[in-house]
């Protein structure tokens, strides 16, 4: 893999359409800044996943902290909160302690990010030597064996070097061909509520706090009430012209992937579904004329937000990501919670062909004239897929598509020349197309 | 003369074949170690395990990403072109993010005969295994001894079989001799001088993953009597090597070790055979038996539940296993070997490779392979200095 170390990314953020987008990063300051006086306090401290159900996190009181999350705030700030574009970014700063310590570069840049932040911080002791003061540290290590390997290896790894409890919350993998499936198996379900007890078990006993079921119940009536609003929000993206695209969906992403289960969670994506809504009435578009529809496969270029807005001097918008939406969860089931949770998440596959079918629907429900796949180089299970998908969209739909090759928040893996040639090209290619259909 | 190890080492395909011919018996192909071959063992299946070669992809670049495991993508190439024809069924564990989706893969890409009624295949061809990342903890044992009696399930309808506790138990004891006499080789590899090479430790074990498991004892025991009585010594700097599938491709770096002046005496190399500490303990469920077994196994992917107020706070597993493979055999150095793209190594290899320099003062090379024998050649120079380094 070559590493373009010398290559300066002139990248910019994103142009937001939506109002309530623009918040977004207030959500996120509140959460660092409650999460270091609480620290202070005394109050239990996490490390986390996406994948991680966050209620019960809050229904303990735990605040947690997610270092992917963290890795990809590095992403966009550079030193000191330098403009200068000859600094470098912090995540490529912290890529590089990982990497002196011999962790190889094509490992994920979540991973080399947040190592190399704590490898810094245990060197230095300068732990808010970093964007927005740091994560607080944490009193326990938890994460989840799906979606990656990754994931369980690196929080591993993180446990070794502070020295904290660490709990993997482990989730059978299921493989099937549909795009979700509302029936697990018997002993699949029983092995994931067993799992959630045993973390329940694990928290009381570093926090001290008891698990309490009413509680959990509070937090998953929130959950469902916001996964309502943002299956809403995911209807009203259908719409013609895109009312929201996926710049605004990406950074709108937090509250739901890392606050699930609050009020204040619920209140932020009702306040962004009657923005969305409101724009649906009145017919505004993400721009004036729209004349082709994308939709963006993968995870986003975190250090170059503004590739979002790159179509929209041809009329090209981005109007569907696929990436941490939610999916319609079977119903309430208060008298067991835990066994709830199960249900939910076991209704997911990880398959190649489950991936596929995933595609093929979401492009015909959002109108989707070309998809760029984003070929994240070092996040394995998005870009396994990849291939697969250019030729079923092709084969089934005549789709066309288009790979940019990078990482999620090392921004040296990514070449803005060949990307930009490459999506002007493709470009063209869709005008042309959107003018026969 | 071609010993019988050596046959299948050389050709495994028409070694295979030339068994499949003579027996009429059924041959199923399987990914990574901690596939239960022992039930297949147990209902006369020849277990196989799939392994790639130096061969250019010709099948498979329009499917697979660069940014994968070679090693899978050269299997999955053979298949592809119909190198594995001989086999009757493919076992897929989730031990990989890549090695799991072999799943869509092998189903997709692998030519074959489809045989179907009411749209589903009478015997399934590829089955999967959910193996739990997590192998120590409440229900883990419970939910993978599930997932086994339904692998049993898959393999009984697919073959029009029963396999009885009575096949199963004898197939356990044909493994647990197994898993002895190779604790026997690896006492025999303790032994300063030493009596038996690297590679030939390799070639033993490697021939036992493609071979039924109880002609691979008869040999071995015979094998075994006569390295104990051998008085050439095997020359080389004593070094513990660590690294992905090392099947006969990545296997040349046995021999360019020894051509360097160093020996492998101890290993950690995602073979089958090098997870033979513990036996499968008899039980009045062999399938629960062969869980606890399959669970014990050390992958670099598996994590632990850990305990909290006591010292085993974050997961201990890897360096456990790693520290006793070294203990006792007078290891001098340790070479890292990990193929470009094998994550779970690749995070654990500082944090092994830390405390195999704290607890056992030896130096450790790290090197990155690709999965080609000029990748392994470029190894040469780095290898001697490190041999040269040690010997001072």
């Amino acid at each position: 893999m070559t590493t373009q170390a010398e290559t300066r990314i002139k990248t910019a953020g994103s142009k937001k359409s939506l109002q309530t987008a623009r918040e977004t990063w207030l959500f996120i300051k509140d959460d660092y800044i409650n999460g270091h006086t609480g620290k202070a306090q005394g109050k239990p401290i996490a490390w986390s996943c996406a994948a991680m159900d966050k209620e019960l996190f809050h229904c303990m009181g735990i605040l947690p902290f997610f270092p992917e999350q963290y890795a990809a705030l590095c992403a966009t700030q550079r030193r000191g909160g330098s403009r200068d574009e000859s600094v470098e970014k912090e995540a490529v700063r912290f890529a590089r302690v990982a990497e002196q310590e011999d962790y190889a570069s094509y490992i994920c840049g979540y991973q080399r990010v947040s190592t190399g932040w704590v490898i810094h911080g245990l060197r230095t002791g300068e732990w808010q030597d970093a964007p927005i003061g740091g994560m607080p540290l944490p009193d326990m290590i938890v994460t989840t064996s799906c979606v990656c390997d990754v994931r369980v290896k690196w929080f591993e790894d993180m446990a070794q070097r502070l020295n904290v409890p660490y709990f993997c919350l482990d989730r059978p993998e299921r493989i099937f061909e549909g795009i979700t499936q509302a029936s697990a198996r018997e002993h699949e379900v029983d092995y994931y509520v067993s799992q959630v007890e045993d973390f329940l078990r694990f928290a009381e006993e570093v926090t001290g706090a008891k698990y309490d079921p009413a509680r959990l119940n509070e937090c998953l009536d929130w959950s469902y009430k916001t996964n309502d609003a943002r299956q809403e929000i995911l209807e009203l993206r259908k719409a013609v012209p895109s009312p929201m695209g996926c710049a605004d969906g990406f950074r709108t992403m937090y509250p739901g992937m890392y606050q699930l289960g609050t009020k204040r969670c619920y209140d932020f994506y009702v306040k962004l579904r009657d923005e969305v809504r409101e724009r649906v009435k009145q017919g505004i578009g993400q721009i004036e004329d729209e004349r082709f529809r994308l939709l963006w496969y993968g995870l986003p270029t975190w250090y170059n937000m503004s590739i979002f807005n790159y179509f929209e001097k041809y009329g090209g918008v981005f109007v569907y990501e696929p990436a941490y939406n939610p999916w319609p969860w079977p119903p309430r089931r208060r008298e067991d919670p835990v066994r709830e949770l199960a249900n939910r998440w076991l209704m997911l596959g990880t398959g190649v062909g489950n991936m596929v079918n995933s595609m093929l629907h979401d492009c015909q429900q959002y109108k989707i004239l070309g998809v760029v796949l984003s070929y994240l180089i070092t996040c394995r299970p998005i870009v396994f897929p990849s291939l697969e998908i250019n030729h079923t969209l092709e084969k089934s739909l005549g789709i066309p598509t288009v790979t940019l090759e990078g990482d999620l928040v090392d921004e040296r893996l990514f070449s803005e020349a060949q990307v930009y040639n490459r999506l002007d090209a493709f470009a063209e290619q869709l005008l042309q197309r959107a003018k026969k259909t | 003369m071609t010993t019988e190890f050596e046959k299948y080492v050389t050709d495994r395909h028409a070694a295979v074949k030339e068994w499949k011919e003579k027996t009429q018996g059924k041959v199923f192909g399987y990914f990574c170690c901690v596939v239960p071959d022992v039930i297949l063992f147990a209902a006369g299946v020849l277990p196989v395990r799939i392994y790639g070669s130096t061969d250019k992809f010709q099948k498979v670049d329009g499917h697979l990403v660069p940014y994968g495991c070679r090693y899978v993508g050269s299997c999955l190439d053979l298949g592809a072109r119909g190198v594995y024809d001989y086999l009757d069924g493919v076992v897929v564990p989730n031990t990989c993010d890549l090695i799991a989706r072999m799943e869509y893969w092998w189903r997709e890409l692998v030519p074959r005969e489809k045989s179907t009624l009411a749209g589903m295949e009478l015997c399934p061809y590829v089955v999967y295994i959910n193996y739990p990342m997590k192998t120590t903890g409440p229900k883990v044992l419970d939910f993978y001894t599930r997932e086994l009696q339904y692998f049993k399930q898959q393999v009984e309808r697919g073959l029009r079989i029963e396999i009885t506790d009575e096949q199963l138990n004898q197939a356990i004891a044909v493994y647990n001799e197994h898993f002895d006499l190779m604790n026997q080789l690896e006492e025999l590899r303790k032994r300063d001088p030493l009596p038996i090479s690297g590679k030939e430790a390799w070639e033993i074990e490697y021939a036992s993953t493609l071979m039924p498991m109880d002609k691979h004892n008869e040999l071995l025991k015979k094998r075994l009597n006569e390295v104990a009585k051998r008085n050439n010594t095997t020359p080389g700097m004593r070094l513990y090597l660590a690294g992905s599938a090392f099947d006969q491709v990545n296997a040349r770096l046995y021999e360019i070790i020894e051509e360097c002046g160093g020996q492998v005496v101890a290993e950690d190399i995602s073979c089958a055979s090098s997870y033979f500490e513990s036996n499968i303990e008899l039980d009045s469920d062999p399938v629960r038996a062969i869980a606890k077994y399959s669970l014990a196994v050390d992958c670099p992917r598996s994590t632990e539940t850990c305990l909290v107020g006591c010292s085993h706070i974050h997961p201990q597993n890897r360096w456990q296993k790693t520290k006793q493979r070294i203990e006792g055999y007078r290891v001098r150095g340790a070479i890292y070997q990990i193929m470009n793209y094998c994550e779970c190594r690749a995070i654990e290899y500082p944090h092994l490779r830390d405390n195999i320099q704290r607890e056992f003062n030896i130096p450790v090379l790290h090197m990155e392979g690709d999965y080609t024998l000029e990748g392994l050649e470029q190894m040469r120079g780095s290898i001697e200095a490190f041999i040269e380094m040690i010997g001072g």
